[in-house]
């Protein structure tokens, strides 16, 4: 029938598609049903509704409603909906009123969204290094 | 006491024969799992939905659907359902689908239900036809005996 015809040409053109040249502009989505164990590293953003077991280390994290994050977080900026188990690093520090967050905070701007749960000291801090570009990589001494 | 009647419409006469119509579906489908080219990863990856990969990882992948993208550099065991390749992998690659396409360079062995390579990958390694039965779940047997036929059923790319 046409509607089947229709079907299999849609179908015929989406598999055509080359597979990997549709790439968001570096922003990685760890998504609800990923698990990550270990330490992840990189210099542009990453989305977090999944879970992370481990370090995570990145110009921006956001970790949305329903991500949780077990372990440090060292970041330029961090935005936290979800649940984050650790120490947070960060220049600027976002806090929405879905959060939990266990662990220090260590900031220069924080904002905190009524509602949230923190536990833990918050820490301000100067910033540990005068270029922009190298804030995120700096050491987790504390 | 009507034990969650979410859709109080249409099943309120059947008593208890479908109790969980809606958790059976993938929670939250449609939000694919992207590990960007700038990241590295040194651990392992898990997940039951899809998964594409353009950065480093350092460890082992587990998921559904697996696409290893042109800029991505694996070292580590990869297991999926379906395993599209156009980077580099540097481990055993077991999964029902092992699709290779052209940009593919892949060292280690392949354990597949089905495999295609497109002509300009490089790919090292053995390459064994899993069995119906034995599935993803026999994790540990390894390639001892390969027969030299087994490596040759690769099917042309243009499926």
């Amino acid at each position: 029938m046409k509607a089947q015809r229709l079907l299999r040409d849609v179908e015929r053109r989406t598999q055509a598609r080359p597979p990997v040249s549709v790439r968001a502009p570096e922003v990685t989505c760890v998504g609800p049903d990923l698990v990550i164990r270990g330490v992840v590293e990189g210099r542009g953003q990453i989305e977090v509704r999944g879970k992370v077991e481990g370090q995570v280390k990145c110009r921006e994290v956001s970790v949305v409603e329903g991500g949780r994050i077990e372990g440090s977080v060292v970041a330029e900026l961090v935005q936290i909906g979800g649940a984050v188990e650790g120490p947070v690093r960060a220049t600027t520090v976002e806090i929405t009123k879905t959060a939990r967050v266990v662990g220090n905070i260590t900031h220069l701007n924080l904002s905190v969204e009524a509602g949230a749960y923190l536990e833990g000291r918050r820490p301000w801090r100067p910033r540990p290094l005068g270029d922009e570009d190298e804030q995120f990589t700096f050491a987790e001494t504390d | 006491m009507f034990s969650k009647s979410d859709k109080p419409t249409s099943t309120e006469t059947t008593t208890s024969p479908a109790p969980a119509p809606a958790p059976a579906a993938p929670k939250a489908a449609g939000v694919p799992s992207i590990i960007s080219s700038d990241l590295k990863v040194v651990g392992d990856l898990e997940s039951e939905g899809d998964l594409q990969i353009d950065g480093q990882v350092e460890g082992d992948v587990r998921s559904k659907n697996v696409i290893i993208g042109e800029s991505a550099e694996i070292k580590g065991q990869i297991s999926a359902d379906t395993v599209r390749v156009c980077g580099r992998v540097d481990g055993e690659v077991r999964a029902d689908k092992v699709v290779l396409m052209k940009s593919a360079q892949v060292t280690g062995d392949i354990v597949h239900k089905s495999l295609s390579i497109e002509a300009g990958s490089s790919f090292e390694g053995n390459c064994r036809r899993m069995e119906a039965g034995s599935g993803k779940a026999a994790g540990s047997d390894k390639v001892q005996a390969l027969k030299p036929s087994s490596a040759g059923n690769a099917q042309p790319a243009a499926s």
